[in-house]
């Protein structure tokens, strides 16, 4: 470009795609035109950059998308060529997903209007707030269908009540979906538990005699399956009582008040095993009768 | 290439006229039936299609009244396939009209930027340019479709070097570059040659 700011033609011809997508700066743009005015080799060249923007902006035909959707070959175009293009072309491909996706849906949508009267008709409460959502639904669709002579509303609000009973019956789906999940949930917490870990513990003070070759009082090994801690605390104060639990590093593992001894003297604390890391662990219990007293706690895991 | 459904039998196919006659009379079995089943050929353009679904959604409504009042239902398919091509056009159709930029250098002033609607001649007509397009298209090397995607996408030539690494004249050179090889195999297609010429 001269000093001016003009520009000859070489320099306005790379600048011609720059041109038709509006991104040069407005001095080049500002350049560009004025060249363009007064020369007709560059305005013929402008127009033959146009039909190059076509080239490389050319996509499979919406009719060739969808009859490929809907299983059918593509009238005028060659198979080779639709294949090469959707192999290199990220957006018709994105379309013919879009347009399979929607073809799949024609499969579970109802064919007569006896069929869509009838499902409304069929569905059945899964839970409090989905019954009083698939009520509404059905409601609509009932009102819609059966009180034909009745019905005064127009054809856009009708179609927009239909859009809604879709929105509502995929809230039916996912609510049903959510119910099952927590009811599973509350099975898993109120079932037994099994392969519970028990450690029966004397205070650290009181030495505890393991049988020979036994494992350690103090000590409780871990299994895969273990996922609660049992300890029973045999101390010799009474009443109610606060325990705090705290491992190797001194941080509070658990800290809980409110317990009494059981029919065999000992306070128990059920603690869920991802509370605990592996190893040693204190336990302080306190209550109102007699000093604190302190448990010691070994925790194994078996591997 | 999935298999085609089996054509309906005469008992459906009379379900279907009856259906078709009813939504075309505004009776509610039919209407209701005909906007469900739009609505579940447009939901998966919805998310793209935004504030302009309802608007598609009138628009596949008007179109399938139109072709059924015109008797352009024969039968070939399922009425429900028939309303969900028609669907699957419009929606692919308003989707593509949203993606397009619009040209910003009209060719001139009193030039529309939108087109009005094509007559038959015309679309036929397109359908062949569509076709010579995209063979011609297909001929280009990658480099040069992936340097144009850039510029199709709005960019200007000083980010397309900077993403591409090379000097901004190397780029606007090998812009023009294949810019003159995609007009020399759109002329020679255009005079009945190959592309691939």
């Amino acid at each position: 470009m001269s000093e001016e700011g003009a520009m000859d033609c070489e320099e306005t011809s790379q600048r011609l795609p720059f041109l038709l997508n509006g991104s040069l700066e407005p001095a080049e743009r500002d350049a560009v035109r004025v060249h363009l005015r007064e020369c007709e080799a560059c305005r013929g060249d402008l127009k033959a950059a146009r039909g190059v923007a076509e080239v490389f902006g050319a996509h499979l035909p919406t009719s060739v998308l969808v009859d490929l959707a809907f299983g059918a070959e593509p009238a005028g175009f060659d198979s080779s060529l639709v294949r090469a293009h959707l192999d290199s072309c990220a957006a018709c491909a994105s379309d013919l997903a879009l347009l399979r996706e929607s073809r799949a849906l024609e499969a579970e949508a109802p064919n007569r209007a006896t069929a869509l009267a009838a499902r409304s008709r069929s569905w059945r409460p899964v839970g409090l707030a989905a019954a009083l959502v698939t009520a509404f639904g059905a409601g609509v669709v009932s009102r819609a269908v059966r009180d034909e002579g009745r019905l005064g509303a127009s054809e856009s609000e009708r179609s927009r009540l239909e859009s809604r009973v879709g929105d509502l019956e995929s809230e039916v789906r996912r609510l049903g979906g959510e119910r099952e999940r927590l009811a599973g949930e509350i099975d898993r917490l109120e079932a037994p538990r099994t392969n519970v870990a028990v450690a029966e513990l004397l205070p650290a003070g009181r030495r505890q005699r393991s049988a020979a070759g036994g494992p350690r009082p103090d000590e409780v090994r871990l299994t895969s399956g273990t996922d609660l801690v049992v300890l029973l605390l045999g101390a010799s104060s009474r009443g109610v009582a606060e325990a705090e639990i705290r491992d190797a590093r001194g941080a509070v593992v658990w800290k809980g008040g409110g317990l009494v001894p059981g029919a065999l003297g000992s306070y128990s604390v059920a603690v869920p095993l991802a509370r605990f890391s592996e190893g040693d662990h204190s336990i302080l219990l306190r209550s109102g009768s007699g000093a604190p007293e302190e448990f010691r706690l070994r925790l194994i895991r078996e591997r | 290439m999935e298999s085609r459904p089996p054509a309906p039998t005469a008992g459906a196919r009379d379900a279907d006229y009856d259906a078709a006659a009813a939504f075309v009379r505004g009776e509610s079995r039919g209407v209701v039936l005909v906007d469900a089943w739009i609505a579940r050929a447009t939901a998966p353009f919805r998310r793209n299609l935004a504030d302009e679904w309802d608007d598609v959604r009138q628009e596949i409504r008007i179109e399938v009244l139109g072709l059924l009042r015109d008797g352009r239902y024969r039968g070939e398919s399922s009425l429900k396939t028939y309303v969900w091509r028609v669907a699957a056009h419009t929606c692919l159709d308003a989707l593509r009209r949203r993606r397009r930029r619009p040209p910003t250098e009209p060719e001139t002033a009193a030039e529309p930027l939108v087109a009005p609607g094509p007559t038959p001649l015309d679309r036929l007509v397109e359908a062949e340019r569509e076709r010579q397009l995209l063979c011609v298209l297909e001929a280009m090397a990658p480099e040069c479709r992936e340097l144009w995607r850039h510029i199709l996408e709005g960019r200007g030539y000083r980010e397309i070097a900077g993403r591409l690494g090379v000097a901004e004249g190397t780029l606007r050179v090998r812009a023009h570059r294949c810019r003159k090889a995609a007009e020399q195999k759109l002329g020679n297609a255009g005079e009945g040659g190959s592309a691939h010429e």
